[in-house]
């Protein structure tokens, strides 16, 4: 899995993926075709891990990669790909489904005992059963998910998940500071932990 | 006060790192940043746990498979979506479900139906009403459109259209899992039991029947549905 990725970090896959949009700037369906393939599983994890919710991933992948078709030409390959494609999603998220990023549930744990679910509690009988990940992710507000999805997952800087995210780099930093608070936590707690 | 100087440099410096951990791991912080972290992970040992920690999160994150994760995101949904209907309880009082015109002799003979099967279970429970009284302990009154929440026989009173053939009623019972146990009564009312399994579970019992009762409420064939008391 560490291969994914460099392969999605590398210079070779960050060219490929600078020429597909060029093409597909240029009207090439194909090359817009290729880009769709390599972006899918992405966008569909990425899009999952902020709104838990799987009904409706392919529509907003699609709202997703018609902006990147139309907008093809505007790209001006300075930053990454990845960056560029995330932050849409990022936004069309932000705009189409904010009621569902649950931001109203948990903003950001400052209370240190917020990492310290008690024994016996929903959500550690709910550990004992399920994948502790699935509860841990629960656990997180939209935005920290996004963070922790964005450096674990897709492999990114925090500066490109600042931008993507249009915050200051230390908020990034902070909201990943809290969702590792809780997912360490969970993960100390979890019986099968390795 | 050189001690404390570098005392306040290594606090600074362990915090820069601390926050900079899971980009360590992800491979993603330029030369420079990967260099201060790379020193200062030898000589730390709680940036080296946490640094240790972060690793299984992300080996967790890497491993895990999504599709797993999205079946069980639809589970929870699932269990949510029964819970939900579970606690509304959503055996309300009997509404008339067919909104279609009717001739006023199906009316009358529904009528005639209906009073008929609410005479008989008022005389029937006569006895029981009045036992209570007796023993001065309060009763509790139910109508057939307010049922006890026990739903332990999966047993419903049925009542369909004059319309409905045999091979209709069966196939409408089918639909939710039942059959016919008794009936019709000279009244047109049947005794049916809802999927009667030993091994299943008494609240997938409870949902199953309280299931068939809005299924069948909904058919215009069905007159009448409620749970045998």
């Amino acid at each position: 899995m560490v291969t994914m990725q460099k392969s999605y970090r590398s210079q070779e896959q960050q060219i490929k993926e600078k020429n597909l949009i060029t093409q597909a700037a240029n009207g090439n369906a194909k090359a817009f075709e290729q880009l769709y393939q390599l972006y899918f599983n992405r966008l569909y994890q990425f899009i999952f891990q902020i709104t838990r919710r799987q009904d409706s991933i392919e529509e907003v992948i699609n709202d997703v990669m018609f902006v990147v078709w139309e907008k093809a030409a505007t790209y001006d390959q300075t930053c990454r790909p990845s960056t560029w494609i995330l932050g849409i999603a990022y936004l069309a998220l932000k705009n189409v489904e904010q009621s569902t990023l649950r931001e109203d549930r948990v903003v950001e744990y400052c209370d240190e005992q917020d990492y310290f679910p008690n024994r016996g509690s929903t959500a550690v009988s709910q550990l004992e059963m399920n994948n502790w990940l699935e509860v841990a992710f629960d656990r997180l507000s939209a935005e920290q998910r996004a963070v922790v999805e964005m450096t674990y997952y897709q492999g990114l800087h925090y500066s490109e998940i600042a931008e993507i995210m249009h915050c200051p780099e230390n908020t990034v930093k902070t909201r990943m500071f809290h969702a590792r608070k809780i997912l360490a936590k969970l993960l100390s707690e979890h019986p099968e932990r390795s | 006060m050189p001690s404390t100087h570098s005392t306040v440099i290594s606090k600074n410096e362990h915090q820069k790192v601390w926050d900079l951990l899971p980009w360590y791991i992800n491979h993603s912080l330029n030369a420079s940043e990967q260099e201060i972290v790379k020193t200062h992970v030898k000589t730390c040992l709680t940036c080296r746990i946490e640094l240790a920690q972060q690793q299984q999160v992300f080996e967790k994150i890497q491993q895990t498979d999504l599709l797993t994760q999205v079946s069980q995101a639809s589970l929870a949904q699932l269990r949510k979506r029964i819970v939900e209907q579970d606690r509304s309880s959503h055996i309300e009082p009997y509404q008339q479900v067919s909104k279609q015109p009717e001739s006023s002799a199906r009316q009358i003979m529904d009528f005639l139906k209906y009073g008929a099967l609410a005479a008989s279970l008022a005389i029937l429970s006569m006895p029981f009403m009045l036992a209570t009284e007796n023993q001065g302990s309060v009763a509790e009154y139910r109508t057939l459109a307010n049922p006890s929440d026990k739903m332990t026989d999966n047993m419903l009173r049925v009542v369909f259209s004059d319309e409905s053939s045999t091979a209709e009623i069966e196939a409408i019972l089918s639909g939710v899992s039942g059959h016919i146990v008794k009936g019709p009564s000279p009244q047109g009312v049947y005794e049916v039991q809802i999927e009667n399994q030993k091994d299943t579970a008494l609240a997938k019992k409870d949902f199953m029947v309280r299931d068939a009762i809005t299924l069948l409420r909904r058919n215009p064939s069905v007159l009448f549905v409620d749970l045998v008391q």
